[in-house]
């Protein structure tokens, strides 16, 4: 009995911080309704009139002219550095060689470089080698801030994987590469699909470089469109607001779409225990 | 397998060796700045201006279309990046080496270091040339984009200065539009007692509208000369005690509280809402933005007034706050001629005239702004603007961005308690710095 | 397992993320380092060597000061809130009994994390206001004395209202990242252990915290790094405001860098964060197994 009122205790206690982060979610999007005038005055009431403009106008403004740029950008980076993390991830985690600390500490080093300090370099670098402006700029260049965390996400993942598998797959003649795409991989799905939402929201959400590293205006992502909304004594913050609401979409659907592979997709025998 | 792990290792190599090359220069030589010409001959010229959202975009896109179409053989390639977001991109491509042919600031200072640091084309011999472009726009605002005598930058929007204030609130309680400023405290003190209204909207949240403000009781309380001197990076101080008595006349607003209560916390948008909702009953604010007021409240229901005079003031009373807008083209643009063709028509009468029109940006055109292509109110402004022979940059444009950021930090913590002293002290220190390093 | 071959074949499958990560992510820190020791600006013509005058000027820098503390700031309370709230959150979810409300819960949970800070930023701003905002009513009806707090506003409390909303936005995103590692912690070992008479809390100490040690420890190093290079949430919110009191270092390095035009002295910034960073990294990584022979 008292772990029955324990169990509904923790329920209601999980409900209410579910709450707390569900009413300032419901705001946001109320908030796309009204107009700058209800916004500032009386922002917690409802709107008196229903602007279902400002989410027509925030998707012909900023939203729907880059929504390609930053699929193709935000899509391109997360393969890259997923892929690329996947790789450098399998030798970290199962094979053993004498100068992995080195490798460790300098994929790990990667994770703890502001973006901030190294976007005039940057900047340079990428007009030196024509990354400038272009989509694959973006993609290598957001991707690899992404690598150093994705790195560590599947290696820690790598790491649980029973060894007994590969090895018995050796005796059998399998080579690494076969090892790796026919055992490691499919096993990886549940981690390869956080660490696909997590670059993809970065990678999406990301404003400096898309800013600094892309000109022309066929190539801007959906944040730049959506400061470009912003001036200093023009802004119309409802509007914004509605385009930040569609922005996140599509973010939200892939999550609900990802997760799937998160829930226990594991078979019992591949996990180590 | 080996092969490929050296080829990724090379080509690594090659790309840092690429790179070492051009590791610490600023002003790094342009390789890919050579003639943009194409094959038939096309000229493109690349232009960076600011204004992506609705209803500017459009007038520019039409204007560029336009141009295009008179000059089939200049091709502009415009990119508009919001006023947020120009600032800190003008910095990346400066520093990376190449400008855009053309490309936007703000008069004063934000021009001028353009200039110094050699990113900017002298506009001077084209000036002299076409000597009946150079008298058609505003003095003052032309004269803003000055540095040794020579002019960097073409303006194409002006603003002014003046005080908003709800007709409502103003009739309804009989109060008179103050002429001087003691009568203007007066009036501040009498709403503040009589009505449940802010006497004047004031956010700082975002602390460039204090630079407004000290920006013109600075021209207002220290002595023209003095102001000269001292906006300069290469002489400012900031030591005349006036610029002591122009904080003070700012703080003591607050103090009094004609501001309302927590003015660090609400932004300008907020209480410009709460000027338009009628919670406040006057707003500094300048000409571009009468458009707003007249979507967030009606046109008939707000006035304006010139900023009241102060009597006794050291500052120059025919020098009023405001700023403009203001195309340059980069020192290494290819095609000048071609680069100042389309700055003489996007200036010129007709454009200027349109984008008054339609886009509600006043233009810099000496009686460009007429009621025919404006509001009455706007029109009624440049009449009274006349009468005006200096134009006080926003503090922000107007003092080396150092000396600006500092001021503006201070006088936030100014509007927190600190010492009007305090904050010029702060400032000293940084123009003393800044002084040093420009010698 | 192949030994002979192992040493190269773990060469092929490190170096494209090596390559990567030294052009992109570490060469800009040299060229970094080697621009802190000029100074020079976008828009100035000179370049002048200067060694390490900007270091020593970083030292004695009143906002550097002010920022560590902010950052600190920040570091601990995200620490509390999204390694240890969060963890506690994730094993509750995990709990069998819970299994039903996990899927919605975490999906809730998770979804701030997705916004762009930008609109956390302002909703915050709004809920934190004096004068139109809901946080101050609120404290009202608790009994407490309200005119005196404006959370934004005074330079108390400012970068405490910052950091409780980059927790409200990111304490989901940890919970569901523990989720996916207590996943895979066998059912078994649980179970043994409830046989062994262990309770819910003994069970999360002595099997969920050790078992997912690696996961926490990254997840402490990208809170900590996050934390010493927060940058949008102060810059939304604050603007580093008012006066200074909310600069971090990364603001502190864009004001410095890209408005007042001191490359040089924000480079230098710059590669103090990193070497802050660095430290904290190495530091938290003592306890974390490399897994070398």
């Amino acid at each position: 009995m008292a772990k029955k009122i324990g169990h509904g205790l923790i329920i209601a206690v999980l409900i209410l911080f579910a709450v707390i982060i569900f009413l300032p979610l419901i705001w946001m999007v109320l908030t796309g309704f009204k107009t700058n005038k209800e916004l500032f005055l009386e922002p917690w009431k409802l709107p008196e009139v229903w602007q279902w403009r400002n989410y027509l106008d925030a998707w012909n403004a900023g939203i729907g002219t880059f929504f390609k740029n930053s699929v193709i950008i935000t899509l391109g980076s997360t393969v890259f550095s997923t892929l690329l993390a996947c790789f450098a991830a399998y030798p970290i985690s199962r094979i053993k060689f004498t100068t992995k600390k080195l490798w460790v500490i300098i994929i790990l080093g990667g994770l703890m470089l502001a973006p901030q300090s190294a976007v005039i370099s940057l900047f340079k670098m990428a007009k030196v080698i024509g990354l400038y402006d272009s989509y694959l700029g973006m993609m290598i260049i957001t991707g690899a801030f992404r690598i150093p965390f994705a790195t560590f996400l599947i290696m820690t993942f790598y790491k649980d994987i029973s060894v007994s598998l590969d090895e018995s797959a050796f005796i059998d003649g399998a080579k690494t590469r076969q090892v790796f795409w026919k055992i490691i991989m499919p096993l990886s799905k549940p981690i390869i699909a956080s660490c696909a939402i997590v670059s993809f929201r970065a990678v999406w959400n990301e404003l400096m470089f898309a800013n600094v590293l892309l000109e022309s205006t066929a190539k801007k992502t959906i944040p730049v469109g959506l400061v470009n909304l912003q001036g200093t004594t023009t802004t119309n913050w409802t509007m914004l607001m509605s385009g930040m609401v569609i922005a996140s979409v599509p973010l939200i659907i892939i999550f609900l779409i990802l997760q799937k592979q998160f829930i226990r997709g594991l078979t019992a025998g591949g996990v180590k225990g | 397998m080996k092969k490929r792990f050296l080829a990724a290792l090379l080509s690594a190599a090659m790309v840092t060796g690429l790179l070492s090359g051009c590791a610490t220069s600023g002003t790094g030589g342009s390789s890919d700045k050579e003639s943009k010409e194409s094959k038939d001959g096309k000229v493109t010229l690349s232009f960076l201006n600011k204004y992506p959202e609705q209803p500017y975009a459009k007038y520019f896109e039409d204007a560029v279309a336009e141009f295009e179409k008179q000059n089939p053989d200049i091709h502009i390639e415009m990119e508009n990046v919001s006023d947020e977001a120009i600032k800190d991109k003008l910095t990346v491509i400066a520093s990376g080496g190449d400008m855009p042919d053309i490309y936007m600031s703000w008069t004063g200072e934000r021009v001028k270091r353009f200039a110094r640091g050699g990113k900017a084309l002298d506009l001077t011999p084209y000036l002299k040339e076409d000597t009946e472009w150079a008298e058609s726009f505003l003095p003052a605002f032309l004269n803003n984009s000055t540095v040794d005598g020579s002019t960097y930058a073409i303006p194409y929007r002006s603003g002014v200065m003046y005080m908003m204030y709800n007709k409502e609130v103003f009739d309804k309680n009989k109060y008179e539009i103050p002429k001087t400023w003691d009568e203007f405290l007066a009036l501040c003190e009498t709403i503040k007692k009589n009505t449940d209204v802010t006497p004047i909207a004031f956010g700082n949240s975002a602390p460039w509208y204090a630079s407004w403000w000290i920006g013109m009781l600075n021209a207002m309380m220290v002595p023209a000369d003095v102001i000269n001197k001292d906006y300069d990076p290469s002489t400012g101080e900031f030591t005349d005690e006036n610029y002591v008595k122009a904080v003070k006349a700012l703080l003591d607003l607050n103090e009094k509280g004609y501001f309302g209560d927590h003015v660090n916390s609400k932004d300008y948008y907020q209480v410009r809402e709460e000027f338009c909702a009628g919670q406040a009953a006057m707003m500094l604010d300048a000409t571009p933005q009468f458009t707003q007021f007249d979507d967030g409240m009606g046109e008939e229901n707000w006035g304006f007034f010139k900023i009241p005079a102060m009597e006794g003031a050291a500052g120059d009373a025919g020098t009023v706050g405001g700023g403009g807008e203001a195309w340059m083209v980069s020192a290494d643009c290819a095609h000048p001629d071609e680069a100042i063709a389309f700055l003489k028509f996007m200036t010129g009468k007709e454009m200027s005239d349109k984008q008054t029109r339609e886009a509600g940006l006043p233009n810099a055109l000496a009686g460009g702004i007429t009621e025919e292509n404006s509001t009455k109110a706007l029109a009624d402004a440049y009449k009274q603007a006349e009468g005006y022979t200096n134009i006080a940059d926003w503090l922000d444009c107007a003092v080396e961005a150092k000396i600006a950021d500092q001021y503006m930090t201070s006088l936030q913590e100014g509007l927190d308690g600190k010492a009007a002293e305090d904050v010029m002290a702060d400032v000293q220190k940084v123009a003393a710095d800044v002084k040093a390093e420009n010698q | 397992m192949n030994r002979k071959g192992s040493k190269k074949t773990a060469f092929i499958y490190l170096a494209p993320a090596m390559a990567v990560i030294l052009v992109f992510l570490y060469l800009p820190i040299i060229l970094n380092f080697m621009n802190s020791l000029y100074k020079w600006g976008a828009m100035s013509t000179e370049v002048t060597f200067v060694g390490g005058k900007y270091y020593q000027q970083l030292l004695e820098d009143e906002t550097i000061r002010v920022a560590l503390k902010n950052n600190l700031v920040f570091a601990v309370v995200s620490v509390a809130c999204q390694i240890g709230l969060s963890l506690v959150i994730a094993a509750v979810l995990e709990s069998r009994f819970l299994r039903k409300w996990q899927s919605v819960l975490r999906t809730i949970y998770f979804i701030p994390s997705l916004l762009m800070v930008t609109v956390t930023g302002i909703a915050f701003k709004m809920l934190y206001s004096p004068s139109i905002g809901l946080i101050n009513p609120f404290l009202e009806k608790l009994g407490i004395d309200t005119s005196g707090i404006d959370i934004l506003g005074n330079a108390g409390s400012a970068i405490f209202g910052v950091a409780a909303a980059s927790q409200w936005q990111y304490i989901g995103y940890t919970v569901v990242l523990f989720i996916v590692a207590m996943q895979s912690i066998s059912e078994d070992i649980y179970e043994a252990a409830e046989i062994d008479g262990a309770d819910a809390i003994q069970r999360f100490f002595r099997i969920t915290v050790p078992m997912m040690k690696d996961t926490i420890m990254i997840n402490m190093i990208i809170v900590v790094t996050g934390a010493v290079r927060v940058y949008d949430e102060v810059y939304v919110m604050t603007n580093g405001g008012p006066g200074r009191a909310t600069q971090t270092l990364a603001t502190y390095l864009y004001q410095v860098g890209f408005k007042n035009d001191q490359m040089g002295y924000a480079s230098a910034i710059a590669f103090f964060v990193f070497i802050v960073t660095f430290i904290l990294g190495l530091f938290q990584m003592k306890g974390y197994d490399l897994g070398d022979d």
